[in-house]
């Protein structure tokens, strides 16, 4: 769905920040954003960016770790840290998770 | 290895939709998990709690254009009226400025069990001046309060550092959210985590915040947006 098919853009095109979405501009940033991650991601370093979560616009990512490369990886890169983050795809995984670190326990 | 407190939030969403933070038990992994999961039921995300000041950054065409707080849902005690009060005081406020960019606090249960943990309740009378956060998450959704950062408290060598990162993504728009302990310290050589880029960053939130027609942001924007071509 492009962003001019999203049920809010209507609603919020009278605000002036909106006239922005119109713009091929941020189209391109936003592609170019995409790409350089793509490129991260085939250059085996995936696990920096892993998390190129859609939001609500399909224009943010969030950087998530998920091991200590990936934290020395987006360290180096971008001279901060990233949350360290495990995905699950069940309640089950989440609480077996729980219980194996005691330190969550 | 995870420390605790943790986050659980759905693989995909926005505006702190299912988040859960503040987790240390089993008990509320469970909860936490189905409220993540009825967002994104295929994937959900546990993450180590990052805790400290959130801001946004916002680079526009090599230039650092914005910075502002994202302060949670807060009341300011004034050594008479009980946080219950001065919750609704500020939400009838909210409904009267009648704003898209700026929502009520609604409190949840949880939300109360936070605060009863540092022994604050609805019938608690906050001191004079006193500030109290309500929640922990930072959104628009969850009454959030933005606030402008000025633009002189903000060293040179941190603005160089996000506009160099935009420069590596080749992006002449990037919104980035980040943590730190006092975004007037130099970034370069102290600690911050950086949680999102965002290739729209959402600005207009600052919309009734003092500073915003004196910026004129919008305008800053079109100017810079449409320089090669009016």
């Amino acid at each position: 769905m492009s962003v001019r098919e999203q049920p809010y853009f209507k609603e919020l095109s009278v605000n002036i920040q909106m006239l922005l979405l119109t713009c091929d501009e941020l189209t391109i940033t936003y592609n170019r954003i995409t790409d350089h991650l793509f490129e991260l991601f085939h250059k085996g370093e995936r696990k920096v960016v892993v998390g190129s979560r859609c939001l609500g616009m399909n224009t943010s990512f969030s950087f998530i770790a998920m091991d200590k490369d990936a934290s020395g990886r987006a360290l180096e890169y971008f001279g901060a840290s990233i949350p360290k983050t495990i995905v699950v795809e069940n309640l089950a995984q989440a609480l077996t998770l729980f219980k194996c670190y005691k330190n969550l326990s | 290895m995870l420390q605790k407190p943790i986050v659980i939030k759905p693989y995909n969403g926005s505006l702190s939709n299912g988040l859960s933070t503040d987790i240390t038990d089993q008990y509320q992994i469970q909860n936490a998990y189905q409220k993540a999961a009825s967002h994104s039921p295929s994937k959900v995300l546990i993450q180590e709690q990052v805790n400290g000041i959130e801001y946004r950054i916002v680079v526009y065409y090599g230039e650092v254009v914005c910075v502002y707080l994202k302060e949670p849902a807060f009341v300011i005690g004034d050594g008479k009226r009980t946080i219950k009060q001065l919750l609704r005081h500020w939400n009838e406020e909210v409904d009267r400025i009648d704003s898209l960019f700026l929502k009520k606090c609604e409190m949840q249960a949880s939300n109360w069990s936070l605060l009863e943990k540092n022994n604050l309740f609805e019938t608690t009378i906050p001191t004079d001046g006193d500030k109290v956060y309500l929640k922990n998450e930072v959104s628009l959704s969850s009454g959030t309060r933005y606030q402008y950062v000025e633009e002189e408290e903000i060293p040179a060598a941190t603005k160089r550092l996000f506009i160099d990162l935009a420069d590596k993504f080749q992006s002449p728009i990037v919104g980035y959210d980040v943590i730190c302990d006092d975004i007037k310290k130099d970034l370069t050589e102290n600690p911050y985590w950086l949680l999102e880029m965002n290739s729209n960053p959402f600005f207009v939130v600052l919309k009734h915040q003092k500073g915003w027609e004196k910026r004129n942001l919008p305008k800053l924007f079109l100017q810079k947006l449409f320089a090669n071509t009016l």
